[in-house]
């Protein structure tokens, strides 16, 4: 049984941990705050009972799934886990010094993995004596559903390392991808002409976000540029879109649009501000 | 099929992935259809048949998707066969329509419209008028899209219109990041799809579309705003100096059968 170490209890978190639970791993999952492994441990809970209500999981399963849960406020406890999934927030400095007292106290074999979506995996095994077997397993929100996890390789990492983390991801129901460690990585860059390319059309008066939405939407996707930026969060994805930028060292393909700051600056961020795009007030 | 209404005659003219398909559907719709194909080479002259068809055209559609000499010279041969009322819809993938109706005596008949390949029923197609032009063509030209089954938009005229632009991007950057060894196609193209929930993927797409299409997009949209934003990426030139264009060869980023 693999003993999977997972730190941070947050959205990404506690999804990565119920996945790792309903195939067969034994998860420790770490939180510096107590409130949020409760609200974790409760998260967990509800998914598990709703699957075990849907029949998606034997009631058997859900009790072992359980049973093999431990939340801790103590990083010392992850001394055992053959692989840690770092799923903190977006801070290189805060990875890093995690990643320094992840290589301090997990055994020499065990492999340490980051979720983050944006920061350089070459970055963070630099800061450990085992770079090699450092790399980037990303997954995508919410994780109990989306099937794809980028595995990302660093500079230093392992041909060994990246298997074993392809080889986990299918063994956890998911389709991995392997990918160089570059800014974005695949998805959060090839999507960016998508929201950058829309902005421009509506900047430059070619057309209005619901003509575009429309229009994309015909092709086959199931949201326009801009309805999806109001899901997302356009503060969210226009941080995305600076980070991608600045790693680029200001390649103009990936240059932000003032449309969209200006949005932000108004507050207008999206479904969950009540407007964005589009209006959500009295939804 | 007596008790169908009468429908007027169309004219299509230009490459074959275009005109065969719009020809199809038109003649599907119970219109008299005369399509004309031609690819880079473009007669001096348009053949007597297709004059003749050209004086009675209710509608006429020019479909050369690049480069821009061709299709001026198609475009001044239409202009002066058709009868001047007769609206002229020009494919406005690497030019404006304004730029198109520049080249003839009669602005006002002219309308861009902008498809891409796969030309499927719902397909998206986006009209728009030349900045000089009085729009009286428009409406026309919409009502004859929307029956064949399009789904059309009107935007304001600019090179690439919407979709071409944003598609073409999107390739463009999967392109990229082929180039640089960031992941294998498939993988990108899968990582879109099930990360993002796109439809297709990229690469995929850009091989439908057609690469040689993309790259003149692209050169189009970056000769347009000089800006950097729309630089092809090297490797999607080298595949179309190969000849790697994409599904109408037979290889691109995939194999096809």
């Amino acid at each position: 049984m693999e003993r999977v170490g997972i730190v941070g209890a947050g959205t990404m978190g506690r999804g990565i941990a119920y996945v790792a639970l309903t195939h067969g791993a034994q998860v420790i999952l770490y939180d510096v705050a107590p409130g949020a492994l409760e609200s974790a441990g409760a998260q967990i809970e509800t998914w598990l009972q709703e699957a075990a209500a849907k029949g998606k999981l034997a009631e058997a399963e859900a009790q072992r799934a359980r049973e093999r849960l431990f939340l801790s406020a103590s990083l010392a406890e992850l001394a055992d886990a053959d692989v840690i999934i770092e799923a903190v927030h977006e801070d290189l400095a805060l990875k890093q010094d995690l990643f320094r007292q992840l290589d301090a106290i997990c055994h020499p074999g065990a492999i340490l993995a980051s979720n983050t979506s944006s920061l350089s995996i070459t970055a963070l095994g630099a800061v450990t004596r085992r770079p090699e077997r450092v790399a980037g397993m990303h997954f995508f929100n919410p994780a109990p559903v989306m099937r794809l996890v980028e595995v990302v390789r660093g500079l230093a990492t392992s041909e060994e390392t990246v298997r074993a983390l392809v080889d986990l991801a299918r063994r956890w129901g998911k389709t991995p991808v392997v990918v160089k460690d570059t800014p974005g990585f695949i998805v959060n860059r090839v999507a960016r002409p998508f929201y950058l390319e829309a902005l421009r059309l509506v900047g430059e008066g070619v057309a209005d976000p619901p003509t575009v939405d429309r229009l994309v939407r015909a092709l086959g996707f199931r949201m326009g540029p801009f309805e999806l930026m109001d899901l997302i969060g356009l503060d969210v994805n226009l941080a995305v879109s600076e980070s991608v930028y600045r790693a680029f060292f200001e390649e103009p393909r990936f240059r932000p649009h003032p449309l969209q700051r200006q949005m932000v600056q108004a507050g207008r961020l999206g479904r969950k501000s009540g407007k964005g795009w589009y209006d959500y007030e009295g939804q | 099929m007596g008790t169908r209404p009468f429908k007027g005659r169309v004219l299509i003219v230009g490459a074959s992935t275009f005109a065969e398909d719009l020809g199809r559907l038109f003649l599907e719709q119970g219109h008299p259809t005369a399509v004309l194909t031609c690819e880079g080479e473009i007669p001096s002259t348009l053949p007597p048949a297709i004059q003749a068809e050209a004086q009675s055209a209710a509608l006429a559609l020019e479909v050369l998707p690049s480069p821009p000499d061709p299709k001026r010279t198609l475009i001044g041969m239409l202009d002066a066969s058709l009868p001047p009322e007769t609206p002229l819809l020009s494919l406005c993938l690497t030019v404006s329509a304004t730029q198109v109706a520049s080249w003839t005596q009669h602005p006002g008949r002219v309308v861009g419209f902008a498809v891409l390949p796969p030309l499927t029923q719902g397909a998206p197609v986006e009209l728009a008028i030349p900045l000089h032009g009085d729009g009286a063509a428009l409406k026309l030209a919409r009502a004859h899209l929307e029956a064949i089954g399009f789904q059309v938009e009107v935007v304001r005229d600019a090179v690439g219109m919407a979709l071409p632009r944003i598609l073409c991007a999107l390739i463009n950057e999967a392109a990229f990041a082929v180039m640089e060894g960031v992941a294998a196609p498939e993988d990108i193209d899968t990582a879109m799809k099930l990360g993002t929930n796109y439809p297709r993927g990229p690469l995929e797409w850009g091989d439908l579309i057609g690469l040689d299409l993309v790259v003149a997009i692209l050169d189009a949209l970056e000769g347009e705003h000089r800006n950097g934003a729309y630089r092809a990426a090297p490797l999607l030139r080298q595949m179309v100096r190969a000849g790697r264009l994409g599904r109408k060869t037979g290889r691109g980023f995939y194999e096809w059968k």
